[in-house]
């Protein structure tokens, strides 16, 4: 019976037409930003071309192959590329940056958390060296660009989008029997308030089917139409990725072993996570309260508290309590250019976002159950 | 059988009801009580949407609260302010009441077609309900309470926007159904349980104030209605009810302890009653 409501609740979910014409504007946006920022880019394409003939990794034999290619712009950019790779690593450990992050950051108080986490990054370090991650192509001088338009601008953007879907949805199903007074005719039914239940359940199918629908629309349009190809299989950790953080310029290093794909793959990974945990904290909310006006007054100012705490606590030198602001989903989802990287001054543990949303589905599923049972005892008076 | 014990129900330090006690067998109950009176508070109270803050309503000697969705299947609810999804049809929205209310598909379809030509709904069952006019939306709430074929029936104020004929209909489709099941109509007009009733329930101060037969409470007022001129003098404790216009002026309806000499004695009604325990509220 379960099903049949759950099935039944999205067919009705799908007659509100705003949702859908909301998913279709945000792909074609997507794939708009796409076009004018990588597929007019004749360099990567010709890097794709490039690479998949002579591998990712720069060799004598790519050298070669890139000096006996026609002349061309392409061309001057592809050899320059080849022959100005160094290893950023060789000079530099994870110790000396931990050394100089906190002789310039005042903030850093709680050190030894932060040297944990640098003398782990030294095993990643060493496995860039060992593996030659360095050397590979990715899109050479571009690469920093590149990385930031898809990761800084284009994947930001599919957060807010689905995250601004999973909670409007979640505050539509849960209020929706309110505003066409219907909730006390449903209520009193043999379903009753498990009608609640149902309507979480399928906002959330519905989520994640808009998730699909624009995360994976935007991310079949990148890999197919961009040319993207090199970077996409070259690790992100290579010569020409020099990233500018706050104080000082380090070269990109992540936690894991990350290729462009496998970062475009666990940014969506982790953005579904984030708009499941919306969703729920907005179903929660949602439940407890009387009107859809206060919920959303709710929750816009509590993004608008934790973005003033941060600031305030940054100001202040308060880093614990910076700490402890920045792990919400709010702040995960504000801080994603620097997912799965240690480019934050922020996180003092490894892959942090991860275990920030770790913690926050247990607080959401806690939330959700706590709300439905609220709901349940709840006196339907409007 | 439906028992409720003890109830009451406060909103902080607002007392809406206050320790209602009632025992309903099968038949028709009419509650009767003016507007925000606690009517709607009671029939939620008995519909499981609200909780007592005292007391506890009890169904066959069953908690009902504890019986959930074993009682709420036995329960037909129409509420006061009925909704529906403007873009379903009659025939839709009634379908997705009925998987709510757990019932086959197939005898699902049977129940609605049935009851929809019941209530003269059938020619417009595959129009929008956004189109349907007041009393269209009425019935098809009507049928809404219906389809589960309940035990315990709660009407809220359910002939508001009906027009005379579908009120007969009405009527006529409760009687029918009243032998073996309890149906709570709650209402301030009179009128539509005056002849259908099998007892009648006045509300007053948060509390029943009477819970009799229409007979017996007309009885109150047997020989002390009358209709009296305008100019009669009357004596200080009669009180007027109505103001009827006649081709010889117009006549009062009053309703007097002391004999009125010279003035036709008329039968009392459950309206004189509801004015002698609420007044006319101006």
């Amino acid at each position: 019976m379960t099903g049949k409501l759950v099935i039944l609740r999205i067919r009705h979910l799908l007659q509100a037409k705003f949702f859908l014409f909301y998913a279709i504007a945000c792909l074609l946006l997507n794939v708009y930003i796409a076009d004018i920022t990588f597929a007019n880019q004749t360099y990567p394409k010709y890097l794709a071309d490039f690479t998949r003939d002579n591998g990712i990794e720069i060799t004598e034999k790519s050298i070669a192959a890139g000096e006996s290619l026609e002349d061309s712009l392409q061309k001057n950019v592809l050899v320059s590329d080849l022959y100005s790779i160094s290893n950023p690593w060789e000079e530099v450990t994870a110790k000396d940056i931990y050394s100089q992050l906190s002789d310039l950051v005042p903030m850093i108080r709680n050190q030894k958390l932060m040297e944990q986490k640098y003398a782990k990054l030294q095993d990643r370090i060493d496995q860039i060296q060992n593996q030659k991650e360095y050397l590979h192509l990715s899109c050479g001088s571009y690469t920093s660009d590149i990385y930031d338009s898809l990761f800084s601008m284009l994947m930001r953007l599919v957060t807010l989008e689905i995250l601004l879907y999973a909670s409007g949805i979640a505050i539509w199903t849960a209020y929706e029997d309110r505003q066409a007074c219907t909730e006390q005719s449903i209520a009193a039914t043999k379903t009753g308030r498990n009608i609640q239940k149902t309507g979480y359940i399928a906002s959330l199918i519905l989520v994640f089917a808009t998730w699909i629908f624009i995360a994976g629309g935007t991310f079949l349009y990148l890999c197919i139409y961009c040319h993207l190809d090199s970077f996409l299989r070259s690790s992100l950790s290579t010569g020409f990725h020099i990233r500018f953080s706050s104080v000082m310029p380090i070269p990109f290093v992540s936690w894991i072993p990350l290729t462009g794909m496998h970062a475009l793959q666990i940014h969506l990974l982790l953005q579904f996570v984030l708009a499941c945990i919306f969703h729920g904290i907005s179903y929660a909310l949602s439940l407890r309260q009387n009107s859809s006006l206060q919920t959303l007054m709710t929750l816009f100012s509590s993004v608008l508290l934790l973005f003033l705490a941060a600031y305030v606590f940054v100001r202040t030198d308060l880093f614990a309590l910076f700490e402890l602001s920045v792990w919400n989903p709010v702040m995960t989802a504000y801080l994603e250019y620097m997912w799965f990287t240690d480019m934050d001054l922020y996180s003092v543990i490894p892959m942090q976002e991860t275990w920030i949303c770790i913690v926050w589905i247990i607080i959401t599923i806690v939330m959700v159950l706590t709300g439905l049972k609220i709901y349940f005892r709840k006196d339907l008076n409007a | 059988m439906l028992r409720i014990e003890h109830v009451s129900k406060r909103y902080g330090k607002k007392e809406v009801l206050k320790d209602i006690n009632l025992e309903i067998g099968p038949g028709i109950y009419g509650i009767i009580a003016p507007n925000g009176a606690g009517k709607t508070t009671l029939m939620k109270l008995i519909a499981t949407l609200l909780f007592p803050t005292e007391g506890s309503i009890y169904w066959n000697e069953q908690e009902i609260l504890s019986l959930g969705a074993e009682y709420r299947s036995i329960l037909g609810y129409m509420p006061q302010k009925p909704g529906y999804y403007r873009n379903y049809t009659a025939f839709d929205f009634l379908s997705y009441i009925a998987v709510l209310q757990g019932i086959p598909h197939d005898a699902a379809e049977e129940k609605i077609r049935t009851l929809l030509t019941r209530v003269n709904l059938d020619p417009d069952d595959r129009k929008k309900l956004k189109n349907y006019s007041g009393g269209m939306l009425q019935r098809a709430a009507i049928v809404q309470a219906l389809l589960n074929d309940p035990k315990l029936i709660l009407l809220d104020e359910p002939t508001a926007g009906l027009d005379p004929g579908e009120r007969v209909n009405f009527r006529n489709m409760l009687h029918e159904m009243s032998s073996d099941r309890i149906i709570l109509l709650s209402t301030h007009i009179v009128s539509d349980i005056e002849t259908l009733a099998d007892r009648v329930i006045f509300l007053k101060d948060q509390t029943v104030y009477v819970n009799d037969t229409p007979a017996n409470i007309r009885s109150i007022l047997d020989g002390k209605i009358y209709a009296v001129p305008q100019d009669y003098l009357l004596p200080h404790n009669a009180k007027v009810l109505e103001e009827q216009p006649s081709d010889n002026g117009t006549i009062l309806r009053v309703c007097s302890n002391k004999p009125l000499p010279g003035c036709k004695l008329l039968k009392p009604t459950l309206e004189d009653v509801y004015l002698m325990i609420y007044g006319i509220r101006k």
